[in-house]
């Protein structure tokens, strides 16, 4: 059955676009990722302009994360002070990133941007993943035992000025390195259409020292935040978010997070790890293809409103 | 009396008058009666495309067959065309040209090929074939070859969306009385008026036009978000958050419940 989108102006097959929704979904709830990053390259594919993508995927994301937050504030696991200095810094990270979206789009730089931006990412987090889901496997086959570096309780972060506590996660820290943090996302949310739990839960964990069992809650709680500003911002700039496209995706993610978390916890850790890498490189791969490969076609068209 | 008579026959003289000059048009023009199916049509949703059959006939008492050209022009817009250039090992868009009336739709229909029909200069002055279309371009344009380049990309792209057409077995004519096609509307097509010019040809002269007009509008729930995303944007991105925000919470509750 074809469904005319109104704002990427095309029509596509509701069960292409459910069924995606549904397996990035499923890949979520599986691997406890956000899926953004999965979905936008997706919808490209299929044939969305990027912009469209992105925008949308902002969209779709505020739905997943907003759920995802529920969920950890009833089990009390969201530093809501440090889920609102990461906020501070995703606020300003949106707005740049904005303005340079807008900027290369008036160039006519915008969709190879977003494909770069995505190999990168990918890549980076594909090889990642894959190599901690191999090695890990690797530990466990021949039952290597490998001593853990000492946890250095004191580094750089103690230095900095504007220290403030974060009773929650049992902190005193600068807010510089949170604000830092907060930004980057903000600007890969706004480029990419991704949530950026990817970089904020180990940039957390690894440099702020949170306590890992608020990180996940935090995070969401920033992301919801962070998208729905991001998607007003595209919307406000570009027009660009679709949200009969956003609710075909949005109810068939919610269905795969659903079905891939039931199924998560009866599959082993490192084999899905090592998967989901694996997954991610393809992804990538396909992308920086595209990239490389000779078009067949050197112009392209676009109507202005 | 006298003033009476001079108004009856001062209408007298115009009503000959008049019927003399029908006279005159009825042997020397060839009527063209047409009319379409539909004329207006809603863009909704599920608007996968349309097919429109225009038909008339022609009024004529020549024995010579004549030919019939359909064109339909939609609205235009400004467009712009970007060319891709390796850089950087990547493919990317180097060159970027404007163009400010290119037809958002434009289909051609005859009962033969065009050029067998009528010459060169006729078909460009009245906007017959795709070929004789031109484009007026707002960037500095030197090179025929570019231009030829960009405008073969336009129309090419066009073609691929099937904005543009040709069909020269599209028009059939019956006993040089009756002439039917059938008119198609791809799912891109955009919202406004198409212009249906029908030309009656003769020996290679255009002897009469007929004009009509169909009416695209969108409607339903894609042209409401259509509508408020472009005219108020802000209000737009709220109720994308707001939705989103809705959905994903009551999803929560729903979970939970099952639980």
């Amino acid at each position: 059955m074809y469904i005319y989108l109104p704002i990427a102006e095309v029509s596509v097959n509701i069960f292409i676009i459910f069924g995606m929704g549904g397996l990035v979904g499923f890949l979520s709830g599986m691997f406890g990722v956000g899926g953004g990053f999965l979905m936008t390259p997706l919808l490209i594919f299929y044939g969305i302009p990027p912009m469209i993508a992105v925008a949308t995927e902002a969209n779709q994301i505020v739905a997943s994360s907003i759920s995802g937050t529920i969920a950890h504030w009833r089990r009390s696991a969201v530093d809501i002070k440090m889920g609102s200095i990461l906020l501070c810094g995703g606020i300003i990270g949106s707005f740049i990133g904005i303005k340079l979206f807008v900027f290369l789009k008036n160039i006519g730089q915008i969709d190879t941007f977003i494909s770069v931006s995505y190999v990168i990412l990918l890549g980076s987090i594909g090889s990642l993943t894959l190599i901690e889901g191999l090695r890990s496997l690797l530990i466990k086959k021949y039952n290597l035992k490998i001593s853990k570096k000492k946890k250095v309780d004191r580094n750089w972060i103690y230095l900095l000025p504007f220290r403030l506590r974060f009773r929650k996660s049992g902190l005193y820290i600068s807010i510089i390195p949170p604000v830092l943090i907060g930004m980057v996302v903000g600007v890969l949310a706004t480029i990419m259409g991704v949530g950026g739990g990817f970089i904020m839960v180990p940039a957390m964990i690894y440099i702020l020292r949170m306590p890992t069992n608020v990180v996940i809650g935090t995070s969401l709680y920033q992301i919801v935040f962070v998208t729905s500003l991001v998607t007003i911002l595209h919307s406000y700039q570009n027009q660009t978010v679709d949200i009969i496209l956003a609710i075909i995706l949005m109810i068939g993610g919610v269905i795969g997070v659903q079905i891939g978390a039931h199924y998560g916890h009866k599959l082993k850790g490192e084999q899905l790890r090592a998967l989901l890498g694996v997954i991610i490189l393809l992804v990538c791969f396909k992308m920086a293809y595209d990239l490389a490969l000779k078009p067949d076609d050197l112009f392209s068209t676009i109507n202005i409103k | 009396m006298i003033k009476f008579d001079m108004v009856r026959y001062y209408y007298k003289s115009l009503l000959i008058l008049g019927l003399f000059f029908l006279m005159i048009t009825d042997v020397h023009s060839d009527g063209l009666i047409s009319d379409i199916s539909d004329k207006n049509i809603s863009i909704e949703t599920q608007f996968t495309g349309k097919d429109l059959l225009l038909y008339g006939s022609i009024e004529t008492e020549e024995k010579i067959q004549s030919d019939i050209i359909i064109t339909v022009i939609g609205p235009e817009y400004p467009l712009i065309v970007r060319k891709k250039d390796k850089k950087y090992a990547m493919w990317i868009n180097d060159a970027s040209y404007e163009y400010s009336n290119v037809p958002s739709y434009y289909s051609v229909y005859s009962n033969r090929p065009l050029e067998n029909i009528l010459d060169k200069l006729q078909m460009k002055k009245n906007k017959i074939g795709i070929n004789n279309l031109s484009f007026t371009s707002r960037s500095e344009l030197d090179n025929e070859d570019v231009k030829l380049d960009l405008f073969e990309a336009i129309v090419r792209h066009k073609k691929i969306d099937k904005l543009f057409s040709e069909d020269a077995n599209g028009v059939t004519i019956k006993n040089n009385k009756l002439y039917k096609s059938n008119i198609h509307l791809p799912s891109g097509v955009k919202e406004g008026r198409l212009k249906v010019t029908i030309f009656l040809i003769r020996d290679g002269n255009i002897v009469n036009k007929d004009y009509l007009n169909i009416y695209l509008n969108k409607r339903g729930v894609g042209k409401i978000v259509y509508d408020v995303a472009n005219k108020k944007p802000f209000i737009y991105g709220i109720i994308a958050v707001l939705f989103a925000l809705l959905l994903g919470w009551s999803m929560a509750v729903i979970v939970k419940y099952i639980r």
